[in-house]
């Protein structure tokens, strides 16, 4: 009994072992290098996730009046602390730890191996995720919720069936409210197995999974008032709220996080009864033969492999699962949000140049206007003209409603940006970054008591709360005079005539109207310029020269230099850098442009393409003789391939 | 489990209920039911919501509100002519009055006055009173149920939508019909006979379950296969009149309103209950004008209904050109539901006399008032801060403007069984969320300062990002089953009734699944 009791202690000495050689490498990469503050900001704009908390009874009674919503509120709860990041990835690693240990509970229930790498395939899936930027902690919960059940139900004293069913259908119900149709379907199933596989009596199995479809179907008609096919869908895999904007990697992967447990216990339960078969009809014709003793040094070795596989495992699955440019996105998502604009175009400057992504270079120029270089460096990065006023989506996605709704703040739009704010307001829920735009719009208009209503359920949000506290002091007391500034500057540019209908879908109209509300709009001015640039439409550029007065530039930005040359040029019109306010720079730079393309015609035409890259890539006579961005990568020396947007 | 161990549990569970018990008495012990030393001060407390001063419903659930004073405890003390005083103690401000003490001080006073005291302590452990508020308890109860619909404002594209109904005596609300049992869909224009719940239409809307209306007469719901707009059913419950709308909404580029709504074209069309035929007389089918909001005198003799002059010829361009000329006049047909006769339509009130756009009539089920709305422009008065009520008296043809306006939108007027009480629409609170007021209506047409619709909690209404709007004041609570309801939402449709081809029919394009308004 001793070394039996012996034997246990080291196995779970071992199995501890094992979680820890995984979770505490699992917790620093999520800490330094996935960075959950990234997921945070990215909530509700590149991550369709919206988790949504908010302090209180009322929010709590709302989530428990939902099926599964014990789990809604509970990673609604967690996913705040993403804000800071080594919360973030705590929080993720003791899911991941909590998965992982229901796993091996359940194996251990069934008597199975508990192999570290299977045991932990759930918890890799859970970091898996999290490293590809999505946000699988809901699913997590449910699932461990739905093995918790299950284990609970098959350690009850209780083996008649008269009370153990009636007892499950009681689980099924709670169960349904607590976590949804994800959790009630793992605990079913798992139900299932051990009914079928370990008490061998195949009618509880049958009974469990109808029972639990039966209560679904009425808890769906009768309690949440839902179409049966939605209630079905609930908190599981087939729900479009889990999946959406997911690739069919992360989808395979939360697959694997809700059918893995079933899947392999079902599995392994099988085989083990076929071998012990085997077995036994072999003992019968064969005398057991003795194993040979293992050297000591075997052991270990094996017990060292099996405690470095998981991570071997996940090393191979991150490298494999490693998205690039949805990192790039998170990022420069996350910066825009946080209006670091220095540091959003350090990020910038680093981005593969041969793509671009329109969310991506909508919040680039953005940066670019904010540090004063629109006109100056926006052909440094890849270019689409989709880009400036988010265009091309027909019905805008999240994201793009949160950028334009920033965007036409900033411009002066403001009906449209409280448009476009209501609407994911609307959709998406109570999405904090969404209530302050909100607030801000409302205080600019000048509703103070509107905006109060918006800033008293931020003051509920853990995180937005002090900000919320912020601005209503503001609203009492006034505000700073940096951010008062902020809010005249916007007044004055946001249309008066109420009878006005909002501008037509193209940009020219909407910057165009807001010139004329207000001529010293500079934004407008600048996007409008660069609207003109994008479409090469260099009448129109010149045209608007003249608007130049009224604002402060020192001497023409860049680029209209070098539209007023092109444009010079190609009516034939003699050129006078003085007269028309050109830098001498600029003029002698396209002149050497001219030379360098004129030799295009002759000679190796590849190497004097790459040699105007590197010289004029940056340059609009580039992007206006080309229709493309051709930039080098920042200290690159040779010339890299020609961008173009997605 | 050893002895030791649950005597040790045994210990901790008492010593918490101890401590709670102690605790409950300790506040309870602390607050004073009295203030015997007190400074006056000469002015009313500062209080949230605003509900004194003026006449509230006997059977109106406790008027539960948040004082605004600074201080360390709160007290008020709720007393009248006859029954037994109730006092309030609190740390915050917030004052919760128990319903069982307040349904009996109300009870006991009607058509009397009540008073309530308002004492803060101070910093320095003195107690201040301030002037008494007080208000008077109308001998005429409110209808028992607030039926109205709940959701954020918005503009194309929506999540959860909700018809509710809140029983005004206390503060229990519950679903009607959701969105989220059919497909997140939008559901509109709920309406009853009179204000009997037995009866009841909704209009609804959904991507996956098509436009359709509920008809629900007792626990029997059916779905009718075409989307009714703004419904007016006879008293007689035998017909329903209801409007046929080509709706766009479109955004206003600045302005406090983003939002707003024009019809291209509407009718309106007349459906038969027992025939369960569709039918559009011309009197109110005219293909020159709008026609919209119908509502019926309580006799059933007359339909009044909104009528507006087509003023652009392009029916796509949205929004289409004068549309903020468009003013509705306000008209009426006589009907004889005996032999199922239309008269000739006549103007009531013009939009040129008035200078404004007349919508949404209601008739007092005395027959004796005529409440509506009059906007600067168009048919959609929520979306316009103009938007003011008005209240005509039928038997001398005169109307004046209420006392009750605010500088933003009231609209959505609903009234009582007895003619008392009215229900009605109002952003005063900053112009953006629409909530309940209610308003006594005097026999002399005189509409008294209106209180919100009370909830449990007094904050409620601060931290609320959702509308409620259209309420309809009914007697009792729906009797069709809210299961019933969604199932039939999600069912095909049992009831064929489409409206015949006419001259009327309204020709501009369907609009977008998308298409939404308030």
């Amino acid at each position: 009994m001793k070394s039996r009791q012996a034997i246990d202690v080291g196995g779970h000495s071992r199995y501890w072992a094992g979680q820890l050689v995984l979770l505490v490498p699992a917790f620093l990469y999520l800490w330094l290098g996935v960075d959950s503050r990234l997921l945070y900001r990215g909530f509700g704009t590149v991550l369709a996730d919206v988790p949504v908390f908010s302090s209180g009874w009322l929010f709590l009674r709302q989530s428990l009046g939902m099926p599964g919503g014990l789990v809604v509120y509970l990673s609604g709860y967690l996913s705040q602390w993403y804000h800071h990041a080594w919360a973030g990835a705590l929080i993720v690693t003791l899911a991941a730890l909590l998965v992982a240990v229901l796993v091996e509970r359940h194996f251990t229930y069934a008597s199975l191996p508990r192999t570290p790498a299977l045991v932990c395939l759930p918890a890799i899936c859970v970091l898996l995720l999290v490293a590809q930027y999505r946000h699988p902690l809901g699913a997590c919960l449910t699932v461990s919720l739905g093995l918790l059940f299950s284990l609970a139900f098959e350690r009850l004293p209780w083996h008649r069936a008269s009370l153990r069913l009636p007892l499950y259908c009681l689980l099924v119900v709670v169960g349904y409210a607590l976590v949804g149709a994800g959790g009630v379907f793992v605990f079913a199933i798992m139900t299932a197995i051990y009914s079928l596989f370990v008490r061998r009596r195949w009618w509880p199995s049958v009974f469990v999974i109808v029972a639990s479809v039966v209560l679904i179907r009425g808890l769906s008609e009768y309690v949440y008032l839902l179409p049966f096919r939605t209630a079905l869908r609930v908190a599981t895999p087939f729900s479009a709220d889990l999946t959406a904007g997911m690739k069919m990697s992360s989808r395979m992967l939360l697959a694997t996080l809700y059918a893995f447990v079933p899947v392999a216990v079902a599995v392994m339960l099988v085989g083990k009864m076929a071998w012990t078969r085997k077995e036994t009809r072999r003992a019968g014709k064969t005398r057991d033969k003795k194993g040979e003793p293992r050297s000591r040094a075997l052991v270990f070795g094996r017990r060292g492999v099996a405690l470095l596989l998981p991570v071997l495992v996940l090393a191979v699955g991150l490298a494999l699962a490693y998205d690039g440019p949805r990192k790039d996105a998170v990022q420069i998502n996350a910066c825009a949000r946080q209006q670091q604009w220095s540091r959003l175009l350090e990020l910038a400057r680093d981005l593969p140049k041969g793509k671009a992504n329109i969310a991506c270079n909508h919040d680039i120029n953005r940066a670019l206007y904010h540090t004063g270089r629109l006109p100056y460096e926006m052909f440094s990065f890849p270019q689409n003209p989709h880009a400036l006023l988010l265009t091309r989506e027909r019905r805008p996605s999240s994201l793009t409603q949160l950028q334009l709704c920033e965007l036409f703040t900033e411009l002066g739009n403001l009906n449209t940006a409280e448009k476009m704010a209501g609407e994911l307001l609307a959709t998406d829920g109570n999405l904090a970054l969404v209530l302050e735009k909100l607030a801000w719009i409302q205080i600019i208009k000048g509703q103070a008591e509107t905006a109060r209503v918006y800033l008293n359920v931020l003051l509920k949000d853990p995180i937005y709360g002090n900000t919320a506290r912020e601005m209503l002091n503001g609203l009492d007391r006034g505000f700073a005079p940096q951010r008062a500034a902020w809010i005249e500057r916007i007044r004055s540019c946001v249309p008066t005539d109420p009878y006005g209908v909002t501008y037509g879908g193209s940009v020219e109209q909407i910057l165009t109207g807001l010139l004329e509300q207000n001529p010293r709009n500079r934004m407008a001015f600048e996007y409008l310029m660069a609207s003109y640039l994008l479409t090469r439409q260099l009448d129109k550029v010149i045209a608007n020269l003249d608007r130049l007065a009224d604002f402060d530039y020192e001497g023409m930005p860049t680029y209209f230099e070098e539209a007023l040359l092109i444009w010079r040029t190609m009516r034939h019109e003699p050129i006078d850098p003085a007269a028309l306010g050109i830098s001498l720079a600029t003029y002698k730079r396209y002149q050497s442009f001219l030379q360098i393309s004129r030799s295009l015609q002759s000679g190796n035409q590849q190497a004097t393409l790459n040699r105007l890259v590197r010289e004029f890539g940056s340059s609009y006579f580039f992007y206006y003789g080309f229709g493309r961005v051709g930039v080098a990568a920042r200290g690159a020396a040779g010339p890299r391939p020609l961008a173009r947007a997605e | 489990m050893s002895y030791a161990r649950r005597a040790n549990q045994f210990v901790v569970v008492a010593g918490m209920c101890s401590l709670v018990a102690a605790l409950s008495f300790g506040l309870v012990s602390c607050a004073p039911e009295t203030v015997e030393a007190y400074t006056e001060v000469a002015r009313d407390p500062d209080v949230r919501p605003d509900f004194f001063g003026t006449v509230i419903p006997a059977n109106i659930a406790p008027l539960n509100f948040q004082v605004l004073e600074p201080g360390q405890a709160y007290l008020v003390n709720i007393h009248a002519g006859t029954g037994k005083p109730i006092a309030v103690a609190s740390k915050t401000g917030a004052v919760r009055i128990p319903l069982k003490q307040w349904r009996a001080l109300l009870a006991a006073n009607r058509g009397q006055t009540i008073s309530v005291d308002v004492f803060v302590k101070e910093a320095g452990g003195g107690w201040k009173k301030f002037q008494s508020l007080t208000n008077t308890v109308a001998a005429e109860d409110v209808d028992d149920v607030l039926v109205f619909r709940l959701m954020k404002p918005i503009y194309n594209w929506w999540k959860s939508i909700g018809i509710y109904q809140r029983r005004l005596a206390d503060y229990r609300t519950s679903v009607v019909l959701h969105g989220r049992s059919f497909g997140e869909g939008c559901l509109n224009c709920h309406s009853f006979v009179g204000n009997e719940p037995e009866t009841l239409t909704i209009g609804l809307r959904s991507a996956e379950y098509g436009s359709s209306t509920l008809l629900a007469q007792g626990n029997t719901v059916e779905k009718i296969d075409s989307k009714w707009g703004y419904t007016a059913w006879h008293p007689s419950g035998k017909l329903a009149v209801y409007s046929l709308s080509k709706v766009r909404q479109f955004f206003h580029r600045g302005g406090p309103q983003v939002r707003d709504v024009v019809d291209l074209d509407s009718a309106l069309a007349c459906y038969m209950v027992e025939r369960r035929e569709v039918v559009c007389p011309p009197q109110f089918s005219d293909k020159d004008r709008l026609e919209t909001y119908p509502t019926w005198s309580p006799d059933g003799k007359y339909l009044y209904f909104c009528s507006g002059p087509i003023l652009w010829e392009d029916r796509d361009t949205v929004p289409p050109k004068n549309y903020e000329k468009l003013k509705y006049d306000l008209c009426r047909v006589s009907y004889d539901v005996a032999t199922d006769t239309w008269g000739p339509v006549e103007t009531v009130l013009s939009a040129e006399q008035t200078g404004l756009s007349i919508l949404l009539p209601r008739v007092s089920p005395d027959g004796r008032f005529l409440l509506f709305c009059m906007c600067q422009y168009g048919c959609f008065p929520i979306y316009q801060p103009s938007s003011d009520l008005y209240l005509m008296d039928l038997t001398a043809g005169t109307y004046r403007k209420l006392a009750i306006n605010s500088n933003y939108s009231e609209s959505w007027h609903s009234w009582s069984s007895n003619s008392r009480w009215i229900a009605f629409s109002s952003k005063r609170q900053g112009g953006l969320f629409t909530r309940t007021f209610l308003s006594y209506v005097d026999e002399t047409g005189t509409a008294h300062k209106p209180v919100i619709v009370p909830q449990e909690d007094p904050c409620y209404y601060d931290a609320l990002l959702e509308t409620h709007s259209t309420p309809e004041l009914v007697k009792g609570e729906v009797k069709a089953g809210r299961a019933a309801l969604a199932r039939t939402a999600r069912s095909a449709a049992t009831i064929v009734a489409e409206a015949p081809i006419s001259g009327a029919t309204p020709k501009a394009k369907p609009i977008e699944s998308w298409q939404e308004r308030e």
